[in-house]
């Protein structure tokens, strides 16, 4: 065997062939789910099926990968004959397709070259053990060892002692019976020379009779020489068609477990984007406008004058470079942009395994999935997606037989789809099941002491509780979403995109959230004010609406300042006290700036010197030297060169309306 | 203030010219002289009023914009408890310490000074040390005692908050024997 050892691999030679290769993974699983779902497109999809087994089979033949090469060979020669109708391709043979194409996933994203893969299993439930064709090396054939951890410790202590060990390969004839006997013969005899250290399977073991072939492990302190093991393995035992005996070195396997299904443990965040090159185009071409700004600066400076006219061309020149420059940012920002489907197209693949585990069929739409979003943001998007994913079809969509019951198609409906509000991506996940039971959710959080038995609780306000931390309303703890994590780890992850959950459900016909979340999290569309002299900024989604307003509208209601905005009053503070001083920074007089900001049902009215306006502002994160301040969730530069801060209009209202819901 | 580019200007240059070694950049806070250690120095830039921060610590006059990082900056003389309002900062000293990043204001800086190893002497143990503390060393130039700064300890928010608050309360009880003293006339001559 081959073995590539790690320096070999140049760097960035490994990350391609990482990031081609899982890519080129992704979709092989995308269309195996497809074809599970709807058989015929086999016929259409097998020579896709064949293309990425091929192209894997070649990048990894490149990188010295010889196992990986060998399975791949042979995944691609069984497309081929499904290709020529020779064969088919059973639900099964997806089921193993897929746990391989994890497996050999999680394997090359552990790059790791210098450890193989261990890609026996695969070899064997592809059914391919017997046909040992030429290329593989035989020792790959066999089936692979097992040894717990004392037997381990037994077989190394006697390697360093150099004693010898021989593993033995007995083959049964098709038709052969009895198997535990003619092992337990063969076993007696070879014991005058050596002893047996282990048969596997094991004699006591059921499945022995059942094996084409059983191994045993020999044991001897000199070393037996050619004439003994001719001995050995020439004894003529009934129904035993070969024997081979070879010397044999016992070797820790790598501690590298395959996990069981497509859910396998998130990879470190992918550092690398593939961009489309008309994308990277549209830069070069703003750099090439920017040379001509350039070279236009430098004529003025070469005619070393100071005139009206001197005067007219650098105006144009420094306009001409902010929109430049302002494209030229917009182009850059472009490129961390990636179409929803890059995350999206994992989903069938989970639901498809879930669906088979809870056996309640379900299908998956999708639209809008070409909306693009940030790369940063589209994969802190996947843990929340499939959280709601699976609680949809835990605990949304019913059984069929319960759906048939209420007149529903017995296959579950999700909707998983994007689009694109502004500034905002909004995505939405609606499932077709039962909907949210208000009064489940209410009894359940008056029994874990979340609201008093006897509050008054709009729709709305009950359907929050379900991201009240701790609450599930799943009757019993399930592995596909009770994992003592509830909704509201779904609500940080997203607020911390500063993104928004909100919920729509209607009993027995379904529920709906939609999840909405920034563009980018690198720029924000925000609300400027002033307070004490200083500009501060408020993202745009928190700010319903602006005011100035007199003095005389204001009310006192219980000591606290309010305004009665449409018959609702909303509770008012003064943004100078966030920093301590009263009054002595506000020399405002007559109409008094008021800004509405919202947070869920919650309002608040923040009171400012003075409204600037909306803009754009690039974030920029505090330098850890400062501790994290709830209030305060970045800053951005302005034109002026001032330090503005961002407010968190959450945690702002958090702060003055202390006690509500959510 | 063109002395004082001329003199940042100068120092600016020294630090990139240096090779290591125990050198101290002095100033001074209240009636102090402290030194930071060279090598944590980014740069001395000239002071720009920092934006406020709400909620934070009063000895963290804001955070400024350095080279498009945000970094606060915190006042030395708040921390020792000898704040006065008509001080008149002229420049910050950002330094990074631990991959943290920040500025000291600073009234002036007076010199750049080199120890050898036998003048630096550990902190003595004094009955205060609201103010040892943050020393990670001492030593003696032109008959001044020189304060050697930890910067990882400034940094230590809550560290220092409750190291203030002690302060406080120690002062509090001194001045209610004398007049709370004055630190004025402490510019670098």
């Amino acid at each position: 065997m081959f073995v590539v050892s790690g320096n070999n691999i140049d760097q960035t030679l490994s990350r391609l062939f990482v990031a081609e290769t899982r890519e080129q993974l992704e979709k092989f699983t995308q269309i195996l789910v497809d074809v599970d779902n709807e058989p015929n497109r086999i016929e259409t999809e097998v020579h896709e099926l064949f293309r990425i087994a091929h192209n894997i089979k070649g990048s990894s033949g490149m990188m010295g990968l010889s196992n990986v090469k060998e399975v791949m060979h042979r995944v691609e020669n069984h497309f081929d004959e499904i290709r020529q109708g020779k064969a088919g391709l059973s639900s099964e043979m997806i089921d193993v397709l897929l746990r391989l194409s994890d497996d050999l996933l999680s394997y090359i994203e552990a790059e790791s070259w210098q450890n193989p893969w261990n890609s026996q299993q695969w070899l064997e439930l592809l059914g391919f053990e017997s046909q040992g064709k030429a290329g593989l090396a035989n020792a790959q054939l066999k089936q692979a060892l097992e040894f717990n951890e004392e037997q381990a410790k037994t077989l190394e202590s006697w390697q360093s002692a150099g004693k010898k060990l021989y593993r033995v390969d007995l083959k049964f004839r098709q038709d052969a019976v009895m198997k535990t006997v003619s092992v337990f013969t063969w076993k007696k005899h070879a014991e005058q020379w050596c002893s047996t250290f282990a048969v596997i399977p094991a004699m006591d073991d059921p499945a022995l009779e059942q094996a084409d072939g059983v191994v045993l492990i020999l044991q001897s302190e000199t070393g037996l020489d050619e004439q003994t093991l001719g001995k050995i393995s020439g004894y003529p035992v009934f129904d035993l068609e070969k024997v081979q005996i070879e010397s044999w070195e016992y070797r820790p396997k790598p501690a590298k477990p395959v996990p069981p299904s497509g859910e396998r443990a998130p990879a470190a965040a992918d550092q690398t984007i593939r961009v489309d090159s008309v994308k990277i185009d549209r830069l070069i071409n703003y750099i090439g406008e920017l040379l001509t700004v350039k070279a236009g600066f430098n004529d003025l400076i070469e005619r070393q004058e100071q005139s009206k006219a001197v005067w007219n061309q650098l105006t144009k020149l420094v306009q001409q470079f902010e929109q430049i420059t302002s494209d030229f940012q917009l182009a850059l920002m472009e490129l961390r942009m990636v179409p929803l489907n890059q995350i999206f197209a994992r989903f069938p693949r989970i639901i498809r395994d879930i669906s088979k585990r809870l056996n309640k069929p379900v299908e998956i739409e999708f639209f809008g999935e070409d909306t693009e979003i940030d790369k940063q943001i589209s994969e802190k998007l996947v843990d929340p997606l499939t959280h709601l994913i699976r609680n949809a079809m835990d605990h949304g969509i019913e059984s069929p037989e319960k759906r048939q019951v209420s007149g529903k198609p017995s296959t579950g409906k999700i909707r998983l789809g994007a689009s694109q509000e502004g500034d905002y991506i909004v995505i939405s996940i609606s499932d077709d099941g039962n909907g949210i039971d208000l009064d489940k959710v209410r009894q359940k959080a008056v029994k874990n002491k979340l609201i008093d038995p006897s509050a008054q609780l709009s729709k709305e306000e009950i359907i929050r509780l379900i991201f009240a931390p701790g609450f599930s309303t799943a009757e019993k703890v399930s592995d596909i979403s009770g994992r003592g994590v509830g909704l509201d780890v779904v609500e940080t992850s997203i607020r911390s995109l500063k993104g928004e959950i909100e919920v729509d459900s209607e009993l027995g016909k379904g529920t709906t959230f939609r999840l909405k979340v920034p563009l980018t999290l690198a720029i924000i569309q925000a609300f400027l004010v002033k307070s004490c002299g200083q500009t501060m900024a408020i993202p745009s989604v928190n700010v319903l609406e602006s005011y100035a307003i007199r003095t005389e509208d204001i009310q006192n209601v219980g000591g606290n300042d309010v305004f009665s905005l449409r018959q609702e009053f909303v509770p008012l503070f003064y943004l100078n006290r966030l920093f301590g001083m009263e009054d002595d920074c506000s020399q405002v007089s007559g109409p008094l700036s008021l800004v509405i900001l919202n947070r869920g049902r919650n309002k608040l009215g923040l009171v400012v010197d003075e409204l600037v306006g909306q803009a754009e502002i690039m974030i920029k994160q505090i330098n850890k030297a400062l501790p994290d301040n709830p209030l305060v969730s970045g800053a951005t530069l302005l034109g002026n060169g001032e330090v503005a801060l961002i407010l968190d209009a959450k945690q702002l209202i958090a702060e003055v309306l202390p006690g509500k819901v959510g | 203030m063109a002395a004082v580019d001329n003199i940042m200007a100068i120092l600016n240059l020294q630090f990139t010219s240096l090779e290591g070694g125990t050198q101290q950049v002095i100033f001074n806070a209240g009636d102090d002289y402290f030194g930071i250690d060279i090598l944590n120095i980014k740069e001395i830039i000239r002071y720009i009023p920092p934006t406020k921060v709400p909620k934070a610590p009063v000895f963290v006059e804001g955070v400024i914009n350095f080279r498009g990082e945000i970094i606060p900056v915190l006042n030395l003389d708040r921390v020792f408890g000898s704040a006065s309002n008509n001080k008149e900062y002229t420049v910050i000293v950002v330094v990074e310490t631990s991959q943290k990043m920040y500025g000291l204001l600073v009234e002036n800086v007076l010199d750049i000074v080199s120890f050898g190893t036998a003048e630096i002497q550990p902190v003595p143990e004094f009955s205060n040390n609201e103010k040892t503390q943050y020393l990670k060393s001492m030593a003696k130039h032109d008959d001044q005692i020189v304060l050697m700064l930890d910067l990882d300890k400034l940094v230590d928010f809550e560290a220092v908050e409750q190291s203030m608050a002690r302060l406080k309360a120690s002062q509090s009880y001194e001045s209610s024997g004398k007049r709370s003293r004055s630190s004025k006339n402490a510019t670098g001559e």
